[in-house]
C-alpha cells in the first residue's frame, strides 16, 4: 500500500459562485468548452441557487461529468461543474435530501424528511413522483444500474438494501444473512458495479469493532466483505477503516471508499480486498477532507469527494493511482 | 472487539432528538467506549484534537450517520444532523469537547456536559445541569449562572451570564428552540418560537421580530383555526408560505405556491412592507399565487383543506388599465399581514378591538387615502366624503325622508343615522376594476335577481348606458348580501317605477325641452345624466357646510348618449355658473335650492319661482308625472 496524493483542487460553494480555489487548476489540461451536445439524460437545470454548499453529502456524476451533490443543509440538489466554474445551478428539496442519483433524465433523490425516495425532472427539477411515504425510512445512499432500470437505496433506519425499479415498484431487498458479521447492522453507503452486478455497501458494523465494505449479488446473496480492520501490528492497524461511507467503483476492479473519521478515500481492490492508496487526510501538509462522505470517478477519471465540514467538493486529478 | 460499557453520560447531540420529551431518555443512553476509542490507527490522545473530535462525533451524529448503532445487542437510534455551536457573535468556533466532555462529566450531569467549562470570555464557569426543564436546566432563571447556556454568554441579548439582558423563557428545554440541529441559534417548531416577541439584537428587524401566533386568532386570518388553533398550526402550513431554506438569515423568505421548489420564485423582503412601498410591491405576486384564477393549482394549499378564493389573476393585477395602473396599488397595504387582522378579509390596520366601528379606516377608509387631492389616484373622493353630510330637511312625498342625504351610506356616520349601509367594494372591485370599467357588472348577485350589466334590462336602450343597469340592480327594492336599505322609512323602488316615472321624457311633454339637449319624447333618461354616485360640492359655494349633492353640477348635465366632457351648455343659470341642486329643502319656493334651475337645464320653465317646486309634481316613484 502506498499513499499517495495527488493535485487537487477545492471545489467550493461561496455566493452563490463555485469557486475553484487552487491555482492547480490552471495547470491541468481541462477542456475549455462544454460539449455542445448535450447527452441524454444530462440535467438541464437553469435555476440558480443563491446558497452556498452548507453540508454536501452524496454525488452522482452526469454523463458530461458534472456532479449532482446533495445538501441536506440547505436542502438542495446542485450542479456543480468544475470545468466551467458555472453558478451552482439546481433546485430545492421539500424535506431533507441525503441520496442522490441520476438516471433516464430522472434525478432520484433519498429524502429523509419525507421517508422515501422522490424522482426529479432532470431537465427543470421538478417533483414528478414519490415512491411513497415509508418506502425508505432512512434513505441515507443509492445506487443505480441504468441497464437493469433497478435502484439500489439504503435504508439505514431498516438496516436494509432496498431494490426498485424507476417506478418504485420494490424489485426485492438486501440484508445479508441473518445472523454473524456479514448481516447488514449500520449501513450507510452504497455503489454497484453493473458489470459484476454486485452490489457494495458500507457498514459502520457495531461501532468501533467491524466495519465494513459487504458485498452482495443483485439477489441479496452475501458475496464477499472487505473488513476495515486492515493489517493490524504491534504499532496499531494499517489500511483499515471505520467509518465507511459513500463508494464508487471505476470498473478495473477498484473500489473509492470515503472514510468520514480518517479524513481519507481509501483505494481498494477488490480481488485483494486490500487498500491499496490513500487519499486526503487530515496530516499537515495533505489535502484536507473535513468528514468526507461521499466520493464519485468522474468521466475523465478524476476523483470527486464531498468534504462536509469544509463545505466543499474535493477534487483529486487524474484518479487515485497513476496512469 | 467487546463492547466497554462505561460512563453513563449522553451526547445528546439531539437535533430532531425528542429531547423536550423524552430527555431523559437520551440522558440515560450511553456511548459505549468503542464508539469511540481505540479505532484502527487512532490514538486516544488524537480524539482530543478539535478536528478530530467534530469529525468523529459527526461521522455518526451527521447526515450520513447510522440510523441506528448496535449497544450490547441492542439497536439504538442514533441522534442526527447536529450543528456545531458557531453563532454569529462568536468569535471562535467551539467544538463538540467544549461542551460534551465525559471525562469531567459529573454531579448528576446530563448529555455528557462537564461540570466545568472553560468559557471564551469568562474564565472557568461551573456548571450544573441535571435537568432539561426547571431548576438546574439550561437556562433556570435563578440568580446564579450556572447553566449550560448561560456560562459562556456575555454578549447575547438573553441569559448572559452576569443575568444582564434578558431572560425569556427561563427553565424552558432551551433546546426546544434553539435545536442542536441549528447550531442552537433557534429553530425548533414556528409556532413554539413564534408565539412571542424576541429580539437577539442583531437589529434585524429592528427591534427584534414581533409574536406571529397571535395574529393567526384575529377576526380574519389564513388558516381555519377552528381545525387548527393557532398554537397547533402544522408546520407545513407554515411552510407553505415561508422559505426556510436561509431561516434566520435576516429576511423573511416567501414562496411562490404555484412553484414552491424555485427559488427564482420566492419573493424576499429585504424591508419592511409596512412601511416601505418598494417592499409592500413586492408581496403581489406572491399573494396572486394562491388568489388567482387557479386558486393555487385547485388544491387546498393548507391542511385545513379550505381553497383560496380568487382574486384577481396576477396579469390583470399587473396590467396598464388596472386599479394597479403604474404600481400604485400593492396588496400590502390595504391587507396587512398574512396571519391575521382585526378587520374582516385581513385588511389593514390590523390591531385594534374586535368589532369596534372604525369607518376612516375600513374599506372606503383604503379607497380614501389614494382618491383623495393629492393622490396617486387621479379622482379625487376624499374631499366631497370629507363635508358635512347634508341630510333631507323639508321634503314632498316620498322624497320627505330624512334618511336620504347626499350621498351613498359609505361612512359609519351615515350609517348609524339612516340605519343604510353599504361600502365601496358593493360597487367596485378593488382588484379587478378598471379604467374602462371601474364597476362590478353583478353588484347585486342575490339569486333571482342576478342581472348582469349590460344584458339589457330595466328598459336599457342607450347602447353606453350601463350604469343605470348598474343602479337599478340595486335600487329595486333588494339588496345584495351585506347591503342594508335605511330603517324607516325606506328606499323608493325605482326600477320598478322607472318607465312609468318616465324620467324626464318617456310620456312628458317635450314642449319645453331646450334646443340642444339631445332629447326627445320617450327617451329613457339614464341615471347618471342626473346624479353622481360620488359626493359633489356645489363649486360656487363650496366646499361648505350644506353645498354637496347627490346630484351633477348643471355644467355636468350631460347630453343624450354623451357624458363628461360632452355637458350642456346652458348658460342662464340664474347668476350661477355651477350649481348643484341640493335635495335638502324641495319644498322651498326658492329655485335656487328646490330644484328649479337644475330642472331648467333643460326646461323652459323659468317661472319656478312661482311654483312650489319641480319636486311637487315630477318625483321618483310615488305617481307623479317625472
Amino acid at each position: 500500500m502506498k499513499s499517495h496524493i495527488p493535485r487537487r483542487v477545492l471545489v467550493a460553494g461561496l455566493g452563490g459562485i463555485l469557486v475553484l480555489a487552487s491555482s492547480c487548476w490552471a495547470d491541468r489540461d481541462v477542456p475549455t468548452e462544454s460539449d455542445p451536445e448535450p447527452r441524454a439524460g444530462e440535467p438541464e437545470l437553469t435555476t440558480v441557487l443563491t446558497e452556498s454548499l452548507r453540508s454536501p453529502m452524496r454525488l452522482a456524476v452526469t454523463p458530461m461529468g458534472r456532479l449532482l451533490v446533495s445538501d441536506p443543509g440547505n436542502g438542495t440538489i446542485v450542479v456543480v461543474d468544475p470545468t466551467t466554474r458555472a453558478p451552482g445551478l439546481g433546485f430545492y428539496v421539500r424535506g431533507k435530501p441525503l441520496a442522490v442519483g441520476l438516471a433516464g433524465g430522472w434525478i432520484f433523490v433519498g429524502n429523509v424528511g419525507k421517508r422515501t425516495v422522490e424522482v426529479y425532472d432532470a431537465t427543470n427539477g421538478r417533483l414528478l413522483r414519490s415512491f411513497g411515504a415509508g418506502a425508505a425510512e432512512y434513505p441515507t445512499d443509492l445506487a443505480i444500474d441504468p441497464d437493469l432500470e433497478l435502484i439500489f437505496v439504503v435504508d439505514g433506519a431498516a438496516r436494509e438494501v432496498k431494490i426498485f425499479d424507476y417506478q418504485g415498484r420494490s424489485q426485492g431487498r438486501i440484508s445479508g444473512p441473518g445472523a454473524a458479521e456479514d448481516r447488514l447492522q449500520s449501513p450507510t453507503g452504497i455503489a454497484v458495479d453493473a458489470t459484476r452486478r454486485e452490489v457494495y455497501v458500507s457498514d459502520y458494523g457495531s461501532p468501533g469493532g467491524d466495519a465494513a465494505v459487504k458485498i452482495f449479488d443483485y439477489d441479496g446473496n452475501f458475496v464477499d466483505r472487505i473488513s476495515g480492520d486492515g493489517n493490524c501490528g504491534a504499532s496499531g492497524c494499517l489500511g483499515g477503516f471505520s467509518r465507511p461511507q459513500g463508494m464508487d467503483v471505476d470498473g478495473q476492479g477498484r473500489i473509492y471508499l470515503a472514510d468520514a473519521l480518517l479524513a481519507q478515500v481509501l483505494v481498494i481492490d477488490r480481488a485483494a480486498k486490500q487498500v491499496v492508496e490513500t487519499l486526503g487526510g487530515r496530516d499537515p501538509g495533505t489535502a484536507g477532507l473535513r468528514l468526507p462522505l461521499d466520493v464519485a470517478v468522474g468521466t475523465d477519471g478524476d476523483l470527486f469527494v464531498t468534504s462536509n465540514r469544509s463545505g466543499s467538493v474535493e477534487v483529486f486529478l487524474d484518479g487515485a493511482t497513476p496512469r | 472487539m467487546r463492547w466497554l460499557a462505561v460512563f453513563a453520560g449522553v451526547l445528546a447531540l439531539a437535533a430532531g432528538a425528542p429531547l423536550s420529551s423524552n430527555g431523559a431518555v437520551w440522558a440515560q443512553v450511553k456511548h459505549n467506549c468503542a464508539f469511540c476509542h481505540d479505532l484502527h490507527g487512532g490514538s486516544y490522545t488524537a480524539l482530543r484534537d478539535t478536528a478530530v473530535v467534530e469529525d468523529l462525533c459527526l461521522s455518526c451524529h451527521g447526515p450520513a450517520g447510522p440510523a441506528t448503532v448496535n449497544r450490547d445487542g441492542d439497536d439504538v437510534p442514533v441522534p442526527k444532523d447536529v450543528n456545531i455551536h458557531n453563532g454569529s457573535k462568536h468569535s471562535q468556533p467551539t467544538n463538540c469537547w467544549d461542551c460534551h466532555d465525559h471525562e469531567s462529566q459529573a454531579g448528576g450531569n446530563l448529555f455528557m456536559i462537564p461540570t466545568t467549562v472553560a468559557t471564551p470570555n469568562s474564565g472557568d464557569k461551573d456548571v450544573i445541569f441535571t435537568a432539561t426543564t426547571g431548576a438546574n436546566s439550561y437556562a433556570d432563571g435563578d440568580a446564579t449562572y450556572d447553566g449550560v447556556c448561560e456560562v459562556c454568554h456575555t454578549t447575547t441579548a438573553q441569559h448572559r451570564n452576569d443575568g444582564g439582558a434578558g431572560q425569556h423563557n427561563a427553565a424552558v428545554d432551551c433546546i426546544t428552540c434553539h435545536s442542536h440541529d441549528s447550531g442552537f441559534q433557534g429553530a425548533g417548531s414556528c409556532v413554539a418560537c413564534h408565539n412571542q416577541a424576541q429580539d437577539n439584537g442583531d437589529g434585524i428587524p429592528a427591534s427584534g421580530r414581533r409574536a406571529m401566533l397571535g395574529e393567526f386568532g384575529r377576526t380574519s386570518h389564513h388558516i381555519d383555526t377552528g381545525v387548527f388553533p393557532p398554537d397547533s398550526i402544522p408546520e407545513s402550513d407554515c411552510e407553505t408560505c415561508h422559505d426556510q431554506s436561509l431561516h434566520q438569515a435576516g429576511n423573511v423568505r416567501l414562496k411562490d405556491v404555484d412553484d414552491p421548489t424555485n427559488p427564482a420564485k420566492v419573493v424576499v423582503l429585504t424591508g419592511d412592507p409596512f412601511v416601505d412601498q418598494t417592499e409592500a410591491d413586492k408581496l403581489a405576486p406572491f399573494c396572486l399565487a394562491c388568489h388567482d384564477a387557479d386558486a393555487a393549482g385547485g388544491s387546498a394549499p393548507f391542511s385545513d383543506g379550505l381553497t383560496p378564493p380568487v382574486v384577481v389573476d396576477l396579469a390583470t393585477w399587473s396590467s396598464p388599465v388596472s386599479h394597479n395602473a403604474a404600481g400604485k396599488a400593492s396588496c400590502f397595504g390595504c391587507h396587512g399581514s398574512g396571519h391575521g387582522s382585526e378587520k374582516p378579509k385581513m385588511l389593514m390596520p390590523d390591531v385594534g378591538a374586535a368589532g369596534t366601528p372604525d369607518s376612516a379606516n375600513v374599506q372606503e377608509g383604503f379607497c380614501l387615502q389614494c382618491h383623495d387631492s393629492d393622490g396617486p389616484a387621479s379622482t379625487d373622493l376624499a374631499t366631497g366624503f370629507s363635508q358635512a353630510i347634508n341630510w333631507v330637511q323639508t321634503a314632498t312625498g316620498l322624497n320627505s325622508n330624512p334618511n336620504l342625504n347626499d350621498r351613498h351610506d359609505v361612512q359609519y356616520s351615515a350609517q348609524t343615522t339612516s340605519g343604510a349601509k353599504l361600502e365601496c367594494i358593493n360597487c367596485h372591485n378593488p382588484h379587478t376594476a378598471t379604467s374602462s370599467l371601474p364597476y362590478v357588472l353583478d353588484p347585486d348577485p342575490t339569486a333571482g335577481d342576478n342581472h348582469v350589466v349590460g344584458t339589457d334590462w330595466y328598459y336599457y336602450s342607450a347602447t353606453s348606458d350601463t350604469l343605470s343597469e348598474f343602479c337599478l340592480d340595486c335600487h329595486d327594492g333588494t339588496f345584495p348580501p351585506g347591503v342594508l336599505d335605511h330603517t324607516s322609512p325606506t328606499l323608493v323602488n325605482i326600477q320598478s317605477t322607472w318607465a312609468a316615472d318616465a324620467m324626464g321624457g318617456r310620456t312628458a311633454s317635450a314642449t319645453d325641452l331646450r334646443a340642444g339637449t339631445g332629447w326627445v319624447q320617450g327617451d329613457v333618461i339614464p341615471c347618471w345624466t342626473c346624479h353622481t354616485p360620488h359626493v359633489v360640492i356645489d363649486k360656487d359655494i363650496g366646499p361648505a357646510p350644506g353645498t354637496t349633492t347627490l346630484f351633477h353640477l348643471v355644467e355636468m348635465m350631460f347630453r343624450k348618449n354623451g357624458g363628461p366632457g360632452d355637458s350642456l351648455p346652458f348658460a342662464d343659470r340664474k347668476g350661477f355658473s355651477t350649481y348643484a341642486y341640493g335635495v335638502t329643502d324641495n319644498v322651498d319656493k326658492n329655485d335656487a335650492t328646490s330644484g328649479g334651475y337644475w330642472c331648467n337645464t333643460c326646461h323652459e320653465r323659468l317661472a319656478m319661482s312661482g311654483k312650489v317646486n319641480c319636486y311637487g309634481c315630477h318625483r321618483h316613484g310615488d305617481g307623479g308625472r317625472f
